[in-house]
Order: structure tokens, then C-alpha cells, then sequence
């Protein structure tokens, strides 16, 4: 227990060394305890409880409850760096894999837990290696695959925690639900099932083994294969826009390099009853069939942007939505 | 050998056998975390090539001396950051090295400001 009623588990300042040299409790100073009066000690007992008791632990100032580094100590995220990047998607705001999209840009950051000292200030976000990525314009540049280590340091320089990831050449693309139109639906599959009339968001997501990857790749490009049935009214980064204009079956292919995935779904008439918008839930390879939450896209006031209806009929098992690999 | 002599050599060798301070003799370490292919051997430090390796390190006095009592100023230096880097970790008494690339490097051991040994580290190719 440190003078802020803290319990850190392992020992922060349990040694003289510590102590003497304050870089816990005294933060920059380098006065330690064991060489202050006891009226001093006192004082900073007190003052040490008065900021414990006004440290806000909701993460309000920057403070995490979670932990995902080594140690516990903690919160490693990744940051936005552009619009081919899975860290700028509102349903990634919490993931943190620990993968990275070779030739990619990417960023992280992290927040102190509350397991630590609240005296403790963050300090600068370090790679371990160089050669693997190193570090550009402000972010981070995967440059081979390899490992390399995330290293959180304090704002005097000592190592907090750390995480080790992986850069990994991108082997496959799979396609779901964009998140710009109903953030419900966000990186669900895409239905077998497409209403006549529909205009829905869909992205790609790139995958190294079993793993997504983070990071902003450049040049994906997306393409009708039935050019008459569903129109890409617009692409950005790693998403874009379906309208589907005639009834059949459809395709839509991306590419990325030499890989490529298809999303293949039909367009039914409008006539239909018991259209259910979302699609069954985000999988991962490995993973089968998906549950249908019955969310539509617009809600319940029937209110559309762009005088267009976004439905999306369920897929059943999802297992044809994914995008055959070529 | 005059009385004065023997008891002037008497008083020197009390006043050696007296002098029980803490004289460095090696630094002992252990592994505390890190990558699965980070390890302390034999007083060498292992980290592979993109990772780290956290391990605690401590002063060891010489043999029939009085031990450190913690109040000295105990500090790894890194000589070769192009290949290692060597930081203070927040938990006590702990260090965390990271191999920025395969090579070989030393770390200097300073007690109150003075080297007084050099650790090896070898950073391994993946």
C-alpha cells in the first residue's frame, strides 16, 4: 500500500532504491522519502491522499479501468491514420489487435490504468525494434513482416508496459457492412438478400492468417462484376457504396494488389415482406453462420437519407457473403 | 620488533578487518517478463530482435562483506542504442532492454555515478 491507499500488486516503492530516488511518489524529484523528516513523510502522505481522493477513475482524465499491455498497466489503442484504416471504424473503437497490415500506416496510443500511482504521467509511445517499422511524419510505417514490441513510457522515461504485434502481409479481404450509414450494422456480413432500390455501405477488412490488421492501406479498388444490377456510387479508403438497380444476382469485387474478395447477393423485388436490414453478425474465418438482430437501417420512423431505402435481407448462415478468394 | 611497532601493526589490521563496507562484486538478475525468447543466462542478457525482455537487477556485495543497502544509486547505462535500448522499468529494482537490432552490446553497471562492470546483451535474430 503506497501513502495514496493504493494497492499496486507488485511493489512500485517498496525498496530504499525506490524510495531514495522518488520517481513513483515524488514524480520528478530526486528526494527520496527515507531522506526526509518524518513531518515531511507526513505532509506527503497527506497530500498524496488528497490527490488519490480527487483522482477520477471513470477515465474522464485519460485514466483506463481496462488493461490489454503485458504488465496490466496499461491500454494500449490504435489511433485513425486514414480511410483505408480498420482503427478508424466506430465498431473497432475498443479492438486492439495485436496484428499490423505490412506496407501500411498506422498509429497507437495508450492510457494509464488505474492500477498505477495517479502521480504517474504518461509519457511518449516507443517501438521496440527498427527495421520492422520505424517511425514517419508522426506515425508508424510497417515496413517487413516481423515483431515488433509497443513500449509505453512515463513522462520520466521508465518503461510502464509494453505489447508485442505482429506485421503480417495481407492473404485475404473479406467484405461486410460499412458503418456510415447505421452504426448497428457495422461490420456485420452482408445478407444474401438485397431489396430492389437499396443503397448500403460496405467495407473490406484485411486479414493476415486469422487475424484483421490494422493499418491505412492505399489502393483499394472496388468494381461492379454486374454492372447493371448494383452501381458503386462511391469509394473512399477501404469502403463503398452499393446501389442496387435490377433484380438477379449480383457482384462486387475489391482488390487490393493481386488479392481480390467477391460479394455475391441477390436483388430481390420490394414487394417482399419480413426484410431484415442488419445481417447476422460480424465472424471471423473460422467462424460459422450468423445471428440476425432484426435492426432497420433508417429506423422506426421510416426516415431514409437520399429518398433511399437501406435494407439488407438476412444471410442465414453468412458463409456466401464473405467473398470468394481468387 | 619494538612493543610500538607490533601494537601500530595490531591497530591497522583491526581497522582493516573493521572496514565492512559494501564492495561490488557482481549484479544479480533475473527475468521478470517479457518475450518468450527473452532470458537471463549466465549474467548475459537475451532479447530477440523486435522484442523485450524485463528482468530485475540488483547489487551483490563481496563475499564476507556488509551487503548494499539499497541507498546507493544503482544504474544500467546502454552504450549502443542502434542495438539495444535500456530503460528503467516503474516497478522497483526492474529493467526492461528491447533489441532494436541482432548484434551484441554491453551495458555498463554504475554504483553512485562510478562503472564498475559491463553486462553483455545479445539481441537474436528472429
Amino acid at each position: 500500500m503506497d501513502p495514496n491507499g493504493l494497492d499496486h500488486g507488485p511493489s512500485f516503492v517498496s525498496s530504499p532504491r525506490a524510495s531514495l530516488e522518488g520517481r513513483i511518489i515524488l514524480g520528478s524529484g530526486s528526494i527520496g522519502l527515507n531522506m526526509l523528516g518524518t513531518r515531511w513523510k507526513n505532509g506527503f502522505v497527506l497530500v498524496g491522499l488528497a490527490l488519490g481522493a480527487s483522482a477520477c477513475p471513470d477515465g474522464s482524465h485519460g485514466i483506463s479501468n481496462t488493461a490489454n499491455g503485458d504488465l496490466g498497466y496499461v491500454d494500449f489503442r490504435w489511433v485513425c491514420t486514414g480511410q483505408g484504416d480498420l482503427a478508424c471504424e466506430p465498431d473497432w473503437e475498443d479492438e486492439f489487435s495485436r496484428a499490423v497490415a505490412l506496407g501500411s500506416r498506422f498509429d497507437a496510443d495508450f492510457l494509464l490504468t488505474t492500477r498505477l500511482p495517479s502521480e504517474l504521467d504518461r509519457g511518449a509511445l516507443l517501438l521496440s525494434s527498427a527495421g520492422v517499422a520505424r517511425s514517419i511524419g508522426g506515425d508508424f510505417e510497417a515496413l517487413e513482416e516481423g515483431r515488433f514490441t509497443l513500449m509505453a513510457l512515463t513522462s520520466d522515461d521508465a518503461v510502464a508496459d509494453f505489447a508485442a504485434v505482429e506485421v503480417r502481409a495481407v492473404d485475404s479481404l473479406r467484405i461486410v457492412r460499412g458503418c456510415s450509414t447505421n452504426s448497428s450494422s457495422c461490420g456485420r456480413l452482408v445478407g444474401e438478400e438485397q431489396a430492389l432500390g437499396e443503397a448500403f455501405d460496405v467495407r473490406v477488412e484485411p486479414y493476415g492468417g486469422d487475424d484483421p490488421l490494422v493499418g491505412d492501406l492505399d489502393g483499394y479498388a472496388w468494381e461492379s462484376l454486374t454492372p447493371g444490377r448494383v452501381e458503386i456510387s462511391r469509394s473512399a479508403g477501404n469502403g463503398a457504396r452499393l446501389h442496387v438497380v435490377a433484380p438477379g444476382p449480383a457482384t462486387v469485387e475489391v482488390r487490393l494488389g493481386e488479392i481480390s474478395a467477391q460479394l455475391h447477393f441477390s436483388i430481390v423485388s420490394n414487394d417482399e415482406d419480413e426484410i431484415d436490414p442488419s445481417g447476422p453478425r460480424r465472424t471471423r474465418p473460422g467462424e460459422t453462420g450468423g445471428e440476425t438482430e432484426g435492426e432497420t437501417e433508417g429506423g422506426s420512423t421510416g426516415g431514409e437519407t437520399e429518398g433511399e431505402t437501406e435494407t439488407d435481407t438476412d444471410a442465414g448462415t453468412g458463409t456466401s457473403t464473405t467473398g470468394g478468394m481468387e | 620488533m619494538s612493543i610500538r611497532t607490533l601494537f601500530g601493526a595490531a591497530l591497522l589490521l583491526s581497522m582493516g578487518a573493521c572496514d565492512e563496507s559494501a564492495r561490488y562484486d557482481h549484479v544479480n538478475m533475473f527475468k521478470v517478463a517479457g518475450d518468450v525468447e527473452g532470458d537471463v543466462e549466465r549474467g548475459m542478457l537475451l532479447v530477440p530482435h523486435g522484442g523485450v525482455l524485463m528482468f530485475e537487477a540488483k547489487p551483490v556485495a563481496e563475499p564476507g562483506r556488509r551487503g548494499f543497502d539499497g541507498l546507493e544509486r544503482f544504474e544500467l547505462v546502454g552504450t549502443q542504442p542502434d542495438v539495444v535500448g535500456v530503460r528503467r522499468s516503474i516497478r522497483s529494482d526492474a529493467w526492461v532492454v528491447n533489441g532494436v537490432r541482432p548484434g551484441s552490446a554491453s551495458i555498463v553497471v554504475e554504483l553512485d555515478g562510478e562503472p564498475v562492470d559491463t553486462l553483455t546483451v545479445e539481441v537474436t535474430a528472429r
